[in-house]
């Protein structure tokens, strides 16, 4: 995990055009992922996670959505490209061969009238330009490395003989198929059980240590991110509220929204004590966003916060939250970026 | 509260209470003979994973769909065998909360009217009476009174949620079963509807059957908990106990599967992991249901069914290696 950034993303503003209006869904999301790392995504749902993740493969329709302002730069096989300017031909080359996807329903992302081996095979053929014979076998392969028992038979099944777990893992073997340096996967072990999602991750670990393959891994379990991830953003109102390595993110959270979003998870607290809440709900994304969007259920809140919004600021070495406020030290902090404002104020 | 505290009044007596469902090529065991106690005040914790039979469970035991073979008495009375009519009128006294509120609601009714219509159906109180315990109510789950000629839509989940809570509260019910009341809901969310279902249930001296796959928050708001596996209860404990030192095969590589919020214990946690998926309960495994993915199993897992018993006071196990002489005699094979 070392080394220069594989991806480096840039100031992403995405937004919907809906029935009743413009949906704010990403307010400027920043970030970057190394070779080898694992960057756990968290937050609750409709916090931006998985639009981020479809901008960045290029999957918001242009009906419904674009891609306003940012950059994303990865490290390509064949040289850099930016993600957000692509065209869907230039995609192709993209999705599968250089990034792999793993979403949340295997089912409705395997064609259930092709047999696995096919799915796994048509993207070596696609990307790498296998033969059929050669395609075959690497299947097989594939299928072994995810963990499928009897993989030469099962080669020729259809998904809909395989079981939750197991057509999760051939979802990881059909997006690592062709060799990408970088996962990601959308929530893709909330679906199965428990026992089944520790199975999932344990793979998942196996894979990166024989390579320096890269994950995304967005979930709104912080469990599994503390189990998987090298280092974690919290995602809230389309912003990203804090980063930081994953030791750091559970012991010494900064933000008040991950402080009480740690607090809320039963068995944190004393035994048999109250969970602690946060009252109130998620900001509905409506306006553009110039203030901060944690400002109207922040036990926290100062003046300014409804009046400014607060930049995702370094506070250590890796380590950054996007508030006005230090709450160890009980005062303002120091050096926090005003990235937009209310106007007249 | 502890289940101890209290004289141990079951409110409700589950025996060998079976539900199996005829679909084509094949019979699905949804409920295979269960037995457990809830007792007077208590949170009985109902997990498993996906399939299993809870929610089954959970409606057959409130008689929202029959019974095929076992009874369930409530305050000392066998609902199983009784009419249409006589389990309408024990419906008032116990209730159950759904996992989806929005679905079950009607979009163009107003939220004090659906809170009202189980009171219109059962109670006979006039209209003025029952518009004032609709605000009652809605006090009591946290939502202004004023709200009440809102519709469904205009609430977020946690709050459609509270008016399923209280919609579900307005008979005075005795026994509520929660059926992954919170599993929809943002963990922040989570909490609020939490706590409330656990002050509602000190006030009103409830009793509660929390169904629920979070196995944390199950730790949370249980003092006993029933693991369940295929159809059968494999475990069932006091709190603290099962999570502390589960007996069971199957309870233990549940307990070290559940991903914990803490990164350091997670990259020092060793872990049983189970082989493949839990079988279809229409074809059950013969003798232990949990034989195929069991780490410990013999031969004689596959021929003969474990008896569920009473291994020490209070705690019951379906093992063949859980006798209560000493427990769990082979030392379970762990892996990294
Ligand atoms: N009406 C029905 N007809 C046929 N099979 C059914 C019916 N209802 C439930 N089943 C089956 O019975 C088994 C137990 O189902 P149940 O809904 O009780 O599981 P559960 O433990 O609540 O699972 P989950 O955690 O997914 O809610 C499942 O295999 C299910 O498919
Ligand atoms: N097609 C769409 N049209 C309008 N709004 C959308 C669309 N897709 C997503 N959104 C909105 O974008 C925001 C972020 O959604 P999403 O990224 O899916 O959240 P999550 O963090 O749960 O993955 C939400 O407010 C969601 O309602
Ligand atoms: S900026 Fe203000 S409102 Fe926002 S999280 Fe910090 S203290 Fe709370
Ligand atoms: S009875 Fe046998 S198969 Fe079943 S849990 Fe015990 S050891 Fe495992
Ligand atoms: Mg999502
Ligand atoms: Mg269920």
């Amino acid at each position: 995990m070392t080394g220069e950034a594989l991806l480096t993303v840039d100031g992403l503003v995405t937004k919907f055009d809906a029935a009743d209006g413009v949906v704010h869904a990403i307010n400027g999301v920043s970030f970057d992922i190394r070779p080898g790392e694992t960057l756990g995504v968290v937050g609750e749902s409709g916090s931006g996670k998985s639009v981020t993740m479809m901008s960045l493969l290029g999957l918001i329709p242009s009906s419904v959505g674009r891609i306003a302002a940012g950059t994303a730069r990865y490290r390509a096989t064949s040289g850099e490209v930016d993600l957000l300017k692509l065209s869907e031909r230039q995609f192709g080359r993209i999705r599968g061969r250089e990034i792999g996807m793993v979403f949340q329903d295997p089912i409705s992302s395997l064609n259930p009238v092709m047999t696995v081996g096919r799915q796994i095979a048509e993207s070596l053929q696609r990307h790498l330009g296998l033969g059929r014979r050669e395609s075959r076998s690497r299947a097989i392969e594939m299928l072994a490395r995810v963990g499928i028992a009897d993989p030469s038979h099962r080669v020729d099944d259809y998904p809909h003989e395989f079981s939750g777990g197991m057509r999760q893992r051939v979802m990881i073997a059909i997006a690592l198929a062709a060799g990408p340096r970088l996962m990601i996967a959308d929530e893709p072990t909330t679906a199965l059980d428990v026992t089944v999602q520790a199975q999932i991750m344990a793979l998942v670990r196996e894979l990166q240590a024989e390579s320096e393959l890269a994950v995304i891994w967005v979930s709104h379990d912080l469990g599994v991110v503390a189990g998987l991830a090298d280092r974690v953003l919290v995602m809230y109102g389309g912003t990203i509220v804090e980063s930081a390595g994953v030791d750091d993110l559970f012991e010494n959270p900064q933000h008040p929204y991950t402080r009480g979003l740690l607090a809320s998870i039963p068995g944190t607290g004393l035994a048999g004590s109250r969970l602690a809440s946060i009252p109130g709900t998620p900001p509905s994304l409506q306006h553009e966003l110039k203030l901060c969007p944690f400002a109207d259920r922040c036990s926290h809140a100062i003046d300014r916060c409804a009046r400014e919004r607060p930049g995702l600021t370094p506070i250590s070495a890796d380590h950054s939250s996007a508030c006005f406020w230090d709450i160890d030290a009980s005062r303002q902090r120091d050096g926090v970026a005003v990235i937009a404002q209310r106007e007249g104020m | 509260m502890t289940a101890g505290e209290h004289a141990d009044t079951a409110v409700v007596r589950v025996r060998d209470l079976r539900k199996h469902f005829r679909v084509s090529g094949g019979t699905v065991r949804a409920v295979d003979g269960v037995s457990f106690d809830i007792l007077r005040g208590e949170t009985l914790g109902l997990v498993g994973e996906s399939g299993c039979g809870k929610s089954t469970t959970g409606r057959t035991l409130l008689g929202l769909t029959p019974a095929t073979a076992g009874s369930v008495e409530f305050r000392g009375r066998d609902l199983t065998g009784l009419s249409r009519r006589q389990l309408r009128a024990m419906r008032p006294h116990m209730q159950m909360i759904f996992q989806d509120s929005a679905a079950s609601f009607n979009p163009r009714h107003t939220i004090g009217s659906i809170i009202a219509e189980p009171m219109a159906i059962h109670l006979d109180l006039d209209r003025s009476a029952i518009h004032d315990r609709v605000a009652e109510l809605m006090e009591l789950v946290g939502l202004k009174r004023e709200w009440r000629k809102r519709f469904p839509h205009e609430f977020s989940g946690g709050q459609r949620q509270r008016i399923n809570i209280a919609r579900a509260l307005s008979l005075n019910p005795e026994f509520v079963v929660g059926d992954e009341p919170v599993s929809a809901l943002d963990v922040s969310i989570q909490a609020q509807v939490v706590n409330l279902m656990s002050d509602l249930q000190d006030e009103l001296g409830l009793t509660y059957l929390m169904i629920a796959h979070d196995l944390s928050m199950v730790r949370h708001i249980s003092d006993r908990v029933a693991v369940m596996y295929l159809g059968k209860v494999v475990e069932l404990a006091a709190t603290e106990t099962l999570f502390e030192d589960p007996q069971h095969p199957y309870t233990q590589a549940l307990l070290s599967a559940v991903p914990l919020p803490n990164p350091k214990q997670e990259r020092a946690r060793q872990r049983i992991l189970l082989e493949g998926d839990v079988p279809s309960p229409r074809e059950a495994p013969s003798g232990c249901v949990f034989r195929t993915r069991c780490p410990l199993a013999e031969a004689r897992c596959a021929t003969e069914e474990p008896p569920y018993r009473e291994v020490s006071p209070g705690r019951f196990v379906a093992c063949h290696l859980v006798d209560g002489a000493g427990s769990n005699v082979v030392p379970v094979e762990i892996t990294g």
